[in-house]
């Protein structure tokens, strides 16, 4: 990812209606961005697809950041509410299973190193689907991007103390689900 | 003096990073439980770092950009054909207003619901006369809709009450022409 001051030089640009700066906005940001919303909804395709519709919606409206907020909590709120209305939609229409899908991870190096990372992000993303969507987005927000509860708070629109309720129950459940799994 | 409870709702809320509170520290020191609490919350989080940032397989670059390059042209080229189209609702708009007006005039003065007695009595017969003939030309030469409202209003025979109130819009040179053409207090 790109430092601040560079990110912040690139966002100006782009509120200005620098398309070329906006594409390198989008090759620094798309990993985490790709990461939220695939540990959302843990579909690659649907996470592919809410994260590029996240950056058009940022795009079409960089006019309302006023940057008051860092730019990323900026683009992941919108990731994470283009995220929770899939899946909630989902929700709706779902017979099938959502996390039915084939989830297909990267794993590099050696073939037992491979074999027990690949076990383990399915062990996490079997955690992570164990959520209800608040609490993995809080979870999400907190854990692996490291945002802090009032940001999560603001990006969400939700209160503080219910960010940290989320974000506490996402953690407890991980608890005992490590118990169970023996992971130690 | 903190609670187990307590202890333990800051071991979770700081599983992501972030240094223990004192108290928290100082509970720790003295509560084994707590203690092989924050321990199992510890290596849970950790097993999640090691899990990495769980991306989905074959993310490719170039392809996502390029993709969102992509739908932006496809939403700027919607944008534009919203602004085209709206120019002619805006102008067809216009064009119905204007019709419907007219219409809608021309049936109230036909069915006498405006323009009756006082109007026609004002209406001296020698300047409708000479306002007919002219009033062709003379709508060609100004070309000004208030000049021609007047004009037509008083070739139907209709008393224009509302002239007065738009005298601003018209020039000089055609309150000029009228002045000398016309009986302006009988016209208006």
């Amino acid at each position: 990812m790109l430092r601040d001051a560079a990110l912040n030089e690139l966002v100006e640009r782009a509120v200005g209606g620098d398309k070329a700066a906006f594409s390198r906005i989008v090759r620094s940001m798309m990993k985490p961005v790709v990461a939220l919303t695939y540990r959302m909804t843990q579909d690659r395709e649907s996470a592919i697809d809410l994260a590029q519709d996240a950056f058009v919606a940022a795009w079409e409206n960089l006019r309302s950041f006023r940057g008051e907020g860092k730019f990323e909590s900026w683009l992941f709120a919108i990731a994470s509410k283009k995220t929770l209305n899939f899946l909630k939609q989902k929700a709706v229409r779902r017979s099938e299973d959502l996390y039915e899908d084939e989830i297909e991870l990267t794993a590099e190096g050696n073939p037992e190193t491979e074999l027990e990372t690949k076990s383990l992000r399915e062990e996490v993303l079997a955690f992570v689907k164990l959520l209800p969507p608040r609490q993995r987005l809080a979870f999400n927000l907190r854990f692996y991007q490291q945002m802090p509860f009032d940001e999560i708070a603001r990006v969400t629109g939700a209160a503080v103390g219910t960010v940290k309720t989320n974000y506490r129950e996402a953690v407890r459940k991980l608890r005992d689900f490590a118990l169970r799994k023996g992971w130690r | 003096m903190m609670t187990c409870r307590e202890c333990q709702d800051e071991i979770l809320l700081h599983a992501g990073g972030g240094i223990l509170p004192a108290e928290v520290l100082q509970h720790l020191g003295s509560c084994p439980e707590c203690l092989r609490f924050r321990q199992d919350v510890a290596s849970a989080a950790t097993r999640l770092v090691d899990a990495g940032p769980l991306l989905p397989d074959d993310l490719d670059e170039d392809k996502f950009v390029s993709e969102v390059e992509r739908r932006l042209e496809q939403a700027a080229s919607r944008s534009q054909t919203w602004i085209g189209r709206r120019r002619y609702v805006a102008a067809a708009a216009a064009v119905v207003l204007v019709v419907g007006a007219s219409l809608i005039g021309l049936w109230m003065a036909r069915s006498g619901r405006v323009g009756t007695a006082a109007g026609f009595e004002a209406t001296g017969a020698t300047t409708q006369a000479s306002l007919s003939a002219l009033f062709e030309d003379e709508v060609d030469r100004f070309d000004n809709s208030v000049f021609e409202l007047i004009l037509s209003d008083f070739v139907a025979e209709r008393h224009f009450e509302a002239g007065g109130l738009l005298l601003d819009d018209l020039s000089e040179e055609e309150l000029r022409y009228l002045e000398e053409n016309f009986d302006v207090g009988e016209l208006l």
